[in-house]
């Protein structure tokens, strides 16, 4: 029997429904992953990371939201001959958030793979 | 102040993006900031506004939904301290011509008619449903204000009689009570830009809005005083 299904192609978009799940996590975990960041930068860490381009209409309110929650402290700064940047910095209380987020995440996951995935094999289920 | 005509965003983007948040209580300094975060964003990736963001107004309205402004707290009317220095004013003609004359402090109707309805004018302005209709607000300023100014003149008769102890305490702590209400209160909000240094220019106007009653007050009496007696 002939498998219907596709991968899909490197940098195609992923659905925006799962994105609006995850986003909150993968920029606490970019954040995470160096001392600082600004809006910018990391809508490029997401893109190199595989997320396709966040729009920064969907990033910045995603920040502001983080912001509020204190999982993240902001500072001004001016720019280097261009625009001042808004650099986060993750707290301990946004670290704390994101292992437990990264836990059920992967544990999700697992669940997800293992109801799509054949036992003995890479390739999805077909019906 | 930031100045949204001042950014390198095009202003066809930055006014309805500013206008959105200002009409949905989001604070100067936040304003501000979003502004400049969006021009950061714009001149790092060389995308413009609409394409990064979105319809200045979409962006403006998911940024209020993702950090809703804190509740205003509802304590007191906003018009308390102005009503209490009023009533301080109201009181400092007939105090200081009865200590200057010597007796009882005699309030007309004409002042009483005249205080009530200046509070009134404003308070009936405090509502959205009036002040963003322009015909409705002039006509009521006009009318409220004539009937301030003609009342002291046409209602001479007394309305209440206080001691004068009484009606000086009774006015000091009304324009004093103003005073200190109003400096915790009052508050320009301007659109704040997050790279400048803090200027204190608005605090200077937010000191003399909150003293208006005391400086009118003194003047009433300086006046009142030199006016020959009757």
């Amino acid at each position: 029997m002939s498998s219907n299904t596709t991968t899909p192609a490197p940098g195609a978009p992923w659905p925006g429904d799962w994105l609006r799940g995850v986003l909150e996590i993968a920029v606490l975990r970019c954040l995470a992953d160096s001392d600082e960041s600004y809006g910018y930068a990391l809508s490029v860490a997401l893109e190199e990371r595989g997320f396709g381009q966040v729009k920064g209409g969907t990033l910045y309110p995603l920040l502001s939201r983080l912001d509020d929650a204190g999982h993240v402290t902001t500072q001004w700064r001016p720019g280097d001959g261009g625009p001042g940047r808004k650099y986060y910095t993750i707290t301990e209380r946004g670290t704390a958030y994101l292992l437990d987020a990264t836990a059920q995440w992967c544990a999700f996951a697992d669940t997800m793979t293992t109801l799509l995935r054949p036992s003995d094999g890479n390739s999805p289920r077909t019906p | 102040m930031l100045d949204p005509m001042k950014t390198s965003l095009p202003p066809k983007w930055s006014i309805p993006f500013v206008m959105t948040l200002r009409s949905r209580d989001v604070s100067g300094a936040d304003i501000g900031a979003a502004l400049r975060e969006v021009e950061s964003h714009c001149a790092e990736s060389g995308e413009d506004p609409e394409t990064a963001f979105g319809p200045p107004v979409d962006y403006a309205e998911s940024l209020r939904a993702a950090s809703p402004p804190d509740a205003m707290p509802r304590s007191a009317h906003p018009l308390a301290p102005t009503a209490i220095g009023l009533v301080g004013l109201l009181l400092t003609a007939p105090t200081v011509s009865a200590w200057r004359d010597g007796g009882d402090v005699q309030v007309s109707t004409g002042l009483a008619v005249s205080c009530i309805a200046a509070l009134g004018v404003v308070a009936v302005m405090f509502q959205p449903a009036v002040y963003r209709r322009r015909n409705a607000m002039s006509t009521l300023a006009v009318v409220g204000f004539v009937a301030a100014f003609v009342a002291p003149f046409a209602l001479k008769a007394t309305a209440l009689t206080a001691p004068l102890v009484v009606a000086a305490a009774l006015a000091l702590a009304g324009l004093l009570g103003s005073v200190v209400w109003n400096r915790g209160r009052i508050n320009p909000d301007e659109l704040v830009d997050p790279l400048a240094p803090e200027r204190n220019s608005h605090q200077v106007m937010a000191v003399v809005t909150a003293w208006l009653f005391p400086i009118a007050a003194l003047g009433i009496a300086i006046m009142t005083w030199l006016l020959p007696a009757k």
